[in-house]
């Protein structure tokens, strides 16, 4: 063996094998390797594969930050560990090396032949045995299993549990004592159980959100393609194709898998769908640049041929190709809990386990006290209804609901409900920047001639347009330049929309400049294209790669009548100035001297420092007398000048930033939202639109700038200096997860540039590895996984690709940064209100359990029934629970830093004591009052009703004393006691009506805040008109154990309703007349 | 930018020192106990201490106005109509040793068996014959001339009812009694006869002829067709000190063994006590099982 092949195997080898791992993997088959290619094995050093093998399975060392590095490697392996590994795998940057070796030891790599392809049979063998090119979709969860589980939360277990709990207390009650059995437990078991089936289906309902992402990957999938196999060119269904295939694509097409360019005829292609940057990609057998995304030799599946046509062989397919790993890594991410769905898991968790633990207790003391067994179960059902809030979760939906509504209307369309309060906790935005950030669309920034830099409006309506002067001689030469030079032109039909939004066939720098020219006419001209009438094109030699300029002829008529040809060329700024002998200054054609070269290259260095685009403009007139009207041009062996030129000037164009943006990231700023922005653009663009913005604010300084500053070489400044930093991919690739994060904590302006989809998915990571909550907006394809891995993806709704929207959890439908802000301030608004809408649902769980406490410990009979209790939670406390979800904020929500996650729970110890401990207390002793006092008039004074439980509930005892020796029958005393629950009911429906007042505010007095919310008042008088309905309906003491009341009795509560809302105002006036951090703050503020 | 908003963005400076899974409970570095300080739990207890004494205190007033204001001692605040206690009395029966069981079962003769019911009936008769204040009664009797109703008649047990209850000879003796409401007086339809009367059947056919005629004490009408009654006389309640209510006692002569027999003693011959098996009104029910 020789030894340069004893060098090369390994390489080969492995890209071997990695092509067979990722198709085994494919097809959950064991690594073989191919025994048709007995030249290949032959080769193979097995103790390498051995070591690629290892690091292909755990391939990228981890960061002990990671929770799965607490797994120890081990050979025995969980599904869960594989998936998390092929993750992880995917996550990697694309390592192969196909673009880098001679094609002839690729076609001997990959068995086939670059003239005749693959043998038909070979093919048919290698389809069956890595299976067919397209992308396979995830495994997706079955509906009935996705309904299952919007009905298995932890409250919904709790009352399954009751429900099944009350049937079987039934089922034995009814075994034991027949007819007398008591049909409201089935009923309340029921009712359980048709409550948890509404409201699971209704979760179900608002989750069901599509799960499309593989669709939207397969839209972009061709269907068929050109392929040669046994030297016959053929067309196959694209899904046909395997590696080794010989294809041939045309302008047009799209690519159907990953490709080596074998040969091509001005090849083009739009790699937007993998970059994000639109810009057409020449492609050549060439290979030009180690990593494969940037390399002309390759072009890859799914992407677009723009212009020309191309031979190549499939390197890789369906899923092994570069878009197949996005769209894999896309759909497999595991997104986690969003901030929201996190704090109300915490809630519900607490709220379940004060329930069960109070249940248990008092299940324990009711088996102390010598109840049998069945009534203590009954106990227990009873405490379990009273302490889960039944209603809370759809609750929380609703008003988030109402809240992605209000949002939609302010162009943020919410795809995933929990996504609307994410953004208010959000602290980290990494932002895309083209058109997001930016226009997306090249506009000429700048003009250089006559020794001077002149600012063009960048502006998307041209609000501060100011024409050029175009009688000057120079900058009409500059424009005519710009004109004719340019093959860019307005689509047809065009002429009702600004310039600056209509259509044009043309690449974008073209496109800017005949926008700009469009717009700078001189008056005798009325569009650009009559003065190309007026100056018909005779020859042209196009832009390419080597001479990086363009030429072109046209005819020209002169003041006098005499026509006369012009040369115009634009190109490479340097490029062009070679070719200049002169330079047109204020009118006049002056010497081009080295004092003009400096100030060209002067001002070309700072145009560029600004991250735009520079061109370069000439032009020469050609002498009448040798190129007569009728000469004939000839572009292959140039007969005309290309040297003398006459230099006319420089246009610069950039990308410019949305109007909006600075003004909404500096909002984001003073909200405490650290904006960073991840592109996959040039560096210095990246910076320059950073500045721009105001990401990168005017006064912070990078190492660059540093370095510039102190006159030193960038490598000798220490990048912990600089406030700003701009990061490029290729630094990125290189750095170590926790070099990352230090860099991220050093710097609090950060520029990510020339990032892969990976490296974003990596920057996302990073910084959720430092606990923020992270917005990513972006709209391609490429940003998906970045889109998919955030806290908050977010898509643009215009120029956004469908993978990025399905992607994505929300969507600005008018492409604007601007509304992220609406969406943050929506986002803090809906967190404090979901705060006051529990604090005032969970305040009456005191009134509703505190009876059955007394009921087992001090044995007065019961106060509140069981259906009494999902009256309040399902009826009279719903709708002003919702109502919360239109309450304006208290103060200038977006003053504030975002929320801790860790520390500002939506749900806390001071919300707790208040709504339990206090006011919950005081309503608790309104419905007191009322039971006592109905009891009272009725004849049982409250001293006679202490541990007479017994008797009470005893359904042979048909004479039971009252304290003036009147008897009851069971049934007349069972009447009174519904008579004293539903006045208990009736009083928490008053008491709360003082709640709904003082949680309307957390801080201000209801003096200061107002009665504006018009919902909430209208649910007041909803839910009074509920509880009257309840209780007077006829026969409602059939269904809901409702009694008429007398009216006197409903007036009880008032006193308390009173105190409750004194009582809080008197503690919201001392929080705030106190010093900041006062006790009642510290203790109180919710 | 000044420092401060650079302060915001070091999240990692909120970071905590690693903590043991029950720091919650104690946390030795913060010296809290379940989050607090022992001098906050301190000013915490005391705080809700003041807040829920005078929280009581608003609850005694409240209930004070409501209740002891409004409720006088001598009758009840609602009565008749207004009050949840219709004038539909129900009835209660005894021996009813369990309160929570409706049958009377024994064997004749075997003293273990029934002792829980004679001691039953005992007890309701020393009641009775617990000695009253003469100042409290009135005359009573057909041609009473005192009927001041705030003053009672006295209820004889020894004159109008038997003092040995027939368990030992298997003819059970089932005292019933008519349940107390305030200012309730009989309405009865046949003006000859102005008691509310009472008579026990079967509640269905063979528990009827299981049953046979029971005798009444004290009783109106002819064999067969006899019933019980409640004198007219012991009515109205109106919370008069010595009140007794009045009783009947029935007599199951000619029961039969080892059959449980359902028995319903209905209130008769009243335009106001409207039978209502299932709110238990007018009537009361009981079973007899009598053993072998």
């Amino acid at each position: 063996m020789p030894d340069h092949q004893g060098f090369r195997a390994p390489l080969a080898a492995r890209s071997v094998i990695l092509r067979e791992y990722r198709y085994a993997r494919q097809r959950r088959q064991p690594v073989r390797v191919n025994d048709s290619r007995p030249s290949l094995t032959s080769i193979i050093d097995f103790r390498n594969i051995r070591s690629w093998w290892m690091r292909l399975l755990w391939p990228a060392p981890r960061p002990p930050a990671d929770s799965s590095a607490d797994v120890p490697y081990n050979i025995n392996n969980t599904d869960v560990m594989r998936k998390d590994r092929e993750l992880n795998d995917l996550k990697k940057e694309i390592e192969i090396d196909d673009h880098k070796v001679p094609v002839a030891e690729l076609m001997q790599r990959l068995g086939t032949d670059a003239e005749s392809g693959l043998e038909e049979s070979e093919a048919e063998r290698r389809l069956e045995l890595y299976g067919s090119n397209e992308l396979t979709p995830p495994p997706t969860t079955p509906q009935w299993l996705r309904l299952l589980r919007c009905m298995t939360n932890m409250f919904a277990n709790l009352l399954w549990i009751a429900s099944i709990l009350c049937i079987v207390a039934y089922g034995i009650d009814r075994a034991q004592n027949g007819q007398y059995a008591q049909i409201e437990q089935l009923i309340l078991g029921i009712v359980l159980a048709v409550v948890n089936l509404l409201t699971g289906c209704f979760s179900f309902y608002q989750e069901s959100k599509s799960e499309a992402i593989m669709d939207s990957f397969k839209k972009m999938v061709p269907q068929h393609a050109r392929v040669i196999r046994s030297g016959v060119e053929q067309d196959v269904s694209a899904t046909d194709l395997v590696v080794g295939d010989v294809i041939r694509v045309q302008a047009g097409d799209r690519m159907p898998a990953d490709v080596r360019v074998l040969s091509c005829k001005s090849f083009k292609v739009d790699n937007s769908c993998l970059t994000g940057e639109s810009e057409p990609q020449p492609r050549s057998p060439e290979f030009t640049h180690e990593n494969p995304l940037e390399t002309k030799n390759l072009a890859f599946f799914s992407t677009n041929v723009l212009e020309g046509e191309a031979i190549g062989v499939v390197t890789f397919t369906g899923d092994n190709t570069v878009m197949g790993r996005i769209a894999n890594l896309t759909s497999g991410l595991d997104t986690g809990k969003t901030p929201i769905a996190r704090e109300i898991d915490y809630f519900v968790r607490i709220i379940t386990a004060v329930a069960v633990i109070t249940g248990l207790v008092f299940f324990g003391i009711s088996f102390a006290f010598g109840y049998k067994w069945i009534q203590s179960v009954l106990f227990l059902i009873g405490i379990i209804v009273a302490n889960v809030p039944e209603g809370l979760l759809v609750t929380v939906t609703l008003c988030l609901t109402l809240t992605a509504k209000q949002m939609a209307v302010k162009n943020c369309l919410v795809k995933n409900l929990e996504a609307v309060e994410t953004l208010g906790s959000t602290s980290v935005i990494c932002s895309d920047k083209t058109g997001t950030l930016t226009q997306n669309r090249m506009t000429v920034a700048h003009l250089w001639y006559s020794g001077k830099v002149y600012n063009v409006d960048t502006t998307e309506n041209q609000s501060g347009s100011q024409k050029f002067d175009v009688s000057d001689v120079t900058c009409s030469a500059l424009f005519r330049v710009a004109m004719l030079c340019s093959r860019a032109k307005f689509e047809a039909n065009q002429e009702s929309h600004p310039v600056l939004r209509r259509k044009v066939n043309g690449d974008a720098s073209e496109t800017a400049l005949l926008k700009c020219s469009e717009l700078n006419l001189p008056s005798e001209v009325k569009s650009v294209a009559a003065a190309r009438l007026k100056c018909p094109k005779l020859a042209e030699i196009p832009f390419n790669s080597q001479n990086k300029f363009q030429v072109s002829v046209h005819r020209t008529v002169q003041m006098d009548g005499e026509a006369r040809h012009l040369c115009v060329m634009k190109g490479a700024p340097e490029r062009i100035l070679d070719r200049c002998s002169s330079i047109l200054v204020d009118g006049a054609e002056v010497a081009l001297d080295a004092k003009w070269k400096k100030k060209f290259q002067d001002a070309y260095e700072n145009l560029g420092s600004l991250g735009e685009r520079v061109l370069g403009f000439c032009d020469f007139r050609l002498p009448a007398k040798d190129y007569p009207d009728n000469y004939k041009y000839n572009t292959e062996t140039v007969n005309f000048p290309l040297t003398g030129y006459r230099f006319v000037g420089l246009m610069s164009m950039i990308d410019p930033p949305r109007a909006a943006v600075p003004y909404a990231v500096e909002k984001c700023r003073s909200a405490g939202i650290r904006v960073v922005m991840v592109t996959g653009d040039h560096p210095i663009t990246a910076a320059a639109i950073a500045r721009g913005v105001g990401i990168i604010s005017p006064n912070s300084r990078t190492p660059e700038s540093l370095a510039k500053e102190r006159g030193v070489p960038v490598e000798s400044v220490n990048p912990a200096e600089a406030e700003a930093r701009v990061v490029n991919g290729g630094q990125l690739k290189d750095m170590s997860a926790d070099e990352l994060v230090e860099i991220i904590r050093q710097h609090r302006e950060i520029v990510f540039a020339r990032t892969s989809p990976q490296q974003k998915l990596i920057i996302v990571e990073a910084f959720q590895k430092l606990g923020n909550i992270v917005a990513v907006t972006g709209d391609g394809v490429n940003d998906s996984p970045a889109l998919k891995k955030a806290d908050i993806g977010v898509a643009m709704g215009i120029t956004g690709s469908d993978v990025s929207k399905q992607a994505a959890d929300m969507i600005l439908l008018d492409d604007n940064f601007a509304s992220i802000v609406v969406g943050v301030e929506e986002g803090r608004l809906i967190f404090d209100n979901l705060k006051k809408s529990i604090a005032y649902t969970l305040t009456s769980k005191v009134p509703e359990m505190v009876p059955f406490i007394f009921f087992i410990v001090l044995g007065l009979p019961l106060a509140l029934g069981t259906v009494h209790i999902l009256c309040i939670d399902l009826g009279t406390d719903m709708f002003p629970a919702i109502s919360f979800a239109y309450e304006s904020a208290e103060n200038d929500i977006m003053s504030r830093a975002p929320r801790n996650p860790s520390r500002d729970r939506l749900v806390n110890g001071r919300l707790i004591g208040m709504a339990y401990g206090q006011i919950g207390m005081l309503q608790a002793a309104a419905g007191w009052l009322v039971y006592f006092c109905i009891m009272a008039h009725n004849g049982f004074l409250p001293r006679r009703l202490f541990f007479l439980r017994e008797p009470w509930d005893n359904r042979t005892e048909d004479s039971l004393e009252d304290s003036f020796g009147q008897e009851w029958t069971y049934n007349e005393r069972k009447k009174l006691e519904m008579s004293c629950q539903t006045g208990f009911f009736i009083a928490i429906v008053i008491v709360q009506w003082a709640d709904l007042v003082i949680c309307k505010t957390r801080r201000l007095s209801v003096f200061q805040q107002g009665m504006r919310n018009h919902p909430m008042t209208g649910s007041l008088f909803f839910e009074t008109i509920l509880a009257m309905l309840l209780s007077y309906v006829p026969y409602s003491y059939m269904v809901l154990k409702m009694m008429p009341l007398k009216f006197v009795w409903c007036f009880l509560p008032l006193g308390h309703s009173s105190l409750i809302f004194i009582f809080d105002e008197i503690r919201k006036l001392l929080l705030r007349r106190l010093s900041p951090g006062n006790v009642v703050e510290r203790e109180t503020y919710y | 930018m000044s420092a401060s908003t650079r302060g915001k963005y070091e999240v990692d400076g909120d970071k905590e020192a690693p903590k043991g899974r029950f720091s919650f409970m104690y946390d030795s570095n913060a010296g809290t106990c379940f989050g607090r300080t022992p001098r906050s739990w301190l000013l915490i207890t005391i705080f809700y201490t003041i807040y829920y004494a005078c929280l009581a205190g608003f609850f005694a007033g409240m209930l004070s106005v409501f209740l002891f204001g409004v409720i006088q001692d001598e009758r009840p605040h609602l009565t008749g109509d207004q009050s949840l206690l219709r004038l539909n009395p129900g009835m209660g029966f005894r021996p009813q040793p369990q309160p929570e069981s409706s049958v009377i079962k024994f064997t004749a003769g075997k003293n273990a068996t029934y002792q829980k019911y004679v001691s039953n009936l005992e007890a309701l008769y020393k009641e009775y014959k617990k000695a009253v204040e003469p100042i409290n009664l009135r005359e009573c009797g057909d041609n009473a001339t005192d009927v001041d109703p705030t003053k009672v008649c006295a209820f004889d047990w020894d004159k109008q009812m038997p003092t040995v209850f027939g368990y030992a000879g298997g003819r059970p003796c089932v005292v019933l009694k008519l349940n107390r409401i305030f200012g309730w007086l009989p309405d009865p339809i046949d003006p000859a006869v102005p008691h509310p009367t009472v008579r026990c059947v079967g509640e269905n056919p063979a528990d009827n002829e299981n049953l046979g005629q029971p005798d009444y004490q004290p009783s109106l009408g002819a064999n067969g067709t006899s019933s019980g009654y409640f004198s007219q006389e012991y009515f109205p309640y109106l919370k008069q000190v010595d009140y007794r209510s009045p009783l009947v006692a029935v007599v199951f002569k000619n029961l039969p063994r080892n059959t449980l027999v359902m028995v319903e003693c209905r209130l008769e011959n009243l335009n106001n006590a409207v039978y209502d098996k299932a709110d238990r009104q007018a009537m009361v029910r009981f079973d007899m099982f009598m053993q072998e």
